[in-house]
Formats: structure tokens, C-alpha cells, sequence
């Protein structure tokens, strides 16, 4: 990063802009002729986004992983001691991982519970709907019950179909 | 620990291997052992746990109710975690295979890493058989019926060599066969 300076002058040995290139201005006096040179555009721009990363992105990241690596390091494998229940990060053995775990991430039974609660939400939903679809079905077709609907209005038609098909399904007699 | 750990370096083999292990050691090795016994070990912090995850037990497909989703979800997870173990369990094998292979060489490993051989074969069979060949996407329920189907078969068919020993013996002796019939100097062999 140091030697970013450098590099330019190699660049000018190496890549020189060939004599047939160098326009002479009529204007200037003798001697005086213009240089056509490589852009530094690209390189600016390069280092400069170089920099940039590096020291706000490369260089924090480096010492906290430095840190934690070197000063905090990792855990050791230990059995569950009796009657006590680790909390979810204490089953992940690198620092930062465990940092993730408890600060960033979801913990893992509770994406398990999730999944368990939704599943069993979706089943009674289903359960609830298959059960009122039965009910207005049944109540459609005996039409014998006060529903939401029921209006307390005689029928006496209604009535008197309904005592013939019960005669009917009796059977005629000869 | 189950695996072994890896052996010192013997110098005095192999020229060039040595140059390569000193080149490695003193780029790498030496440096990284000196930092660590001088700053790493002196300002480390305490130690501290870590646990092994437990799953506790849960209904096996076959014991569900009928409709019972919770219960399926819960038995296609500890389906798919044992299978997963035993998957681990075939890849610890086939290291160990492979570790006694490079030990002995590729000739003296048809006598000498025979247990390790059959043990991945028969672990691969006995993946195959449990967990193979259902199609995917497949679930629990694929695999508890492939299981029964399975033992229809065995009960018609007592007398079938299931796992194929006697092929896989059979291609032992042959590769023994073609290696002696190679016509080489005994030093070579």
C-alpha cells in the first residue's frame, strides 16, 4: 500500500507512448512540445477505493477478529452439567459466532417452535373452515335449523312438501 | 478423541520432501508456534464452555396418530438428523480407509486395510438400504415404507445375499490375481 507511488513511474517505462505520438503545437515556441501521457484517472480512482476499504472495512474487521481469535479465543467441549439448561449460544464454539447467535441471529429451537406453532395453527384453521362448511352444508339441505339467517316466517308450503316426501319415501299404498 | 492424531516428521527420507517441510515450517509453523506460546498463551482470557446439543426424543413416524402434522414435522426432523449422522459416520470411514492407504501404500493396502474396507462397505450398504434409491424429494414416510417393503422382500426371498459380499470378495481376488500376474521384479512389487 506503501509503494502505490512507485508504480507509476514503471508504468511510464513500460507502457511509453511511442514518439510518432507526441504532437508538436505550431503555436509554441521551439522546445516546447506537448507530452501526451497515460490517464492517472484510473489509477487515482483505484487507489483511492482501495484506501477507502481498507481502512474503514479490512482494518476494523482485522482487529476484531484479532481479538477475538488471539485475546478471547475459542471454547472448550464440556459436558451439560446437571439440572442446568445452556442458553442457545453456548452451543457454538468460535467468539464471534457465538456473538452472532446471541445478538444477530434467530436461534435455532425457535425457528424449530416456529415451524411447529404454524404448522399446528394451520391445521385448525383447516379444521375450523372443514366444520363450518359442514354445517352450512347440513343446514342447507335439512333447512330445519335457526341459523343467522332464520327468519320466523310460517311456511306452510314448505310444510306441507315436506310431509309429502316423508309420505312418499313411506311408500304408496295400492 | 476416535481419530488419531497426525505423527512428527521424519527427516532424513527424502531430500526434497525435507526442504519442503523446512520451507513450510519455517514460514508458517515457526512463526505461528512463536506468537502463540509468547502472546497468545500469556494475555488469553478464561475459558469458557461450550455444550453439545441435545435433541430430545420424539415420536417415530410409525407410533404418530393418523393427521397428526406436528408429529410428522418433528418425525421427518430426527429422520433427517440420523441420516445425516450416519452420513458423518460413512465420511469418518472413508477417511480412515484412505488415511491406511497412504500409510501403507497402494499394493500392501489390499492385505493390510481389509477391516477398514469392510467396514465402509458394509456402512455404505446399510446406508443404501435405509436411506437410498427413494427418489428426491422423498420423506419419512417413503423411507418407513421402503423399510417394510424391504422386509416383505426378505421374508420371500430368505436365501439372497443382500448385501453382496461374495461379489465384493469375488473382485478382490481378482485384482490380487491381475496385480501377481503382472510379470515384475519382487523389489518392485
Amino acid at each position: 500500500m506503501v509503494l502505490f507511488s512507485k508504480f507509476r513511474p514503471l508504468l511510464q517505462t513500460v507502457l511509453k507512448p511511442s514518439e510518432q505520438l507526441q504532437t508538436i503545437v505550431k503555436r509554441w515556441s521551439s522546445g516546447r512540445n506537448m507530452k501526451v501521457m497515460i490517464t492517472e484517472f484510473h489509477e487515482r480512482k483505484f487507489f483511492d477505493m482501495f484506501h477507502y476499504y481498507f481502512l474503514i472495512g479490512l482494518v476494523p474487521t482485522f482487529c476484531v477478529v484479532f481479538y477475538a481469535n488471539v485475546f478471547v479465543g475459542q471454547a472448550t467441549l464440556t459436558e451439560i452439567p446437571e439440572g442446568y439448561e445452556p442458553r442457545h449460544w453456548e452451543y457454538y464454539k468460535h467468539p464471534l459466532r457465538r456473538f452472532m447467535a446471541r445478538y444477530v441471529v434467530q436461534p435455532f429451537d425457535e425457528r424449530y417452535e416456529i415451524s411447529l406453532h404454524t404448522i399446528y395453527a394451520r391445521v385448525m384453521r383447516d379444521k375450523m373452515k372443514a366444520l363450518e362448511r359442514k354445517v352450512r352444508r347440513l343446514e342447507h339441505a335439512r333447512g330445519d335449523a335457526k341459523g343467522w339467517f332464520y327468519r320466523p316466517v310460517v311456511d306452510h308450503l314448505t310444510e306441507l312438501e315436506q310431509k309429502q316426501a316423508a309420505e312418499r319415501s313411506e311408500g304408496y299404498s295400492a | 478423541m476416535p481419530e488419531p492424531t497426525p505423527e512428527e516428521y521424519v527427516r532424513g527420507l527424502n531430500k526434497w520432501s525435507d526442504i519442503g517441510y523446512t520451507t513450510l515450517d519455517t514460514l508458517y509453523l515457526r512463526p505461528v508456534r512463536w506468537f502463540h506460546r509468547n502472546f497468545v498463551e500469556r494475555f488469553r482470557g478464561p475459558a469458557y464452555p461450550y455444550y453439545h446439543r441435545k435433541f430430545s426424543p420424539v415420536k417415530t413416524i410409525d407410533e404418530c396418530e393418523i393427521e397428526d402434522q406436528v408429529c410428522f414435522y418433528e418425525a421427518e426432523m430426527a429422520f433427517l438428523r440420523d441420516r445425516r449422522i450416519d452420513t458423518m459416520i460413512i465420511e469418518i470411514l472413508q477417511d480412515r480407509l484412505s488415511r491406511c492407504v497412504v500409510h501403507e501404500g497402494r499394493i500392501d493396502a489390499l492385505d493390510k486395510c481389509a477391516k477398514e474396507k469392510d467396514d465402509l462397505f458394509e456402512s455404505h450398504a446399510n446406508w443404501y438400504q435405509k436411506y437410498g434409491e427413494m427418489g428426491a424429494p422423498h420423506s419419512c414416510i417413503d423411507a418407513y415404507m421402503k423399510q417394510k417393503h424391504h422386509m416383505i422382500w426378505m421374508r420371500r426371498h430368505p436365501e439372497v445375499d443382500l448385501k453382496g459380499w461374495a461379489v465384493e470378495r469375488e473382485s478382490e481376488r481378482k485384482t490380487k490375481d491381475y496385480i501377481k500376474s503382472i510379470p515384475m521384479p519382487m523389489e518392485f512389487r
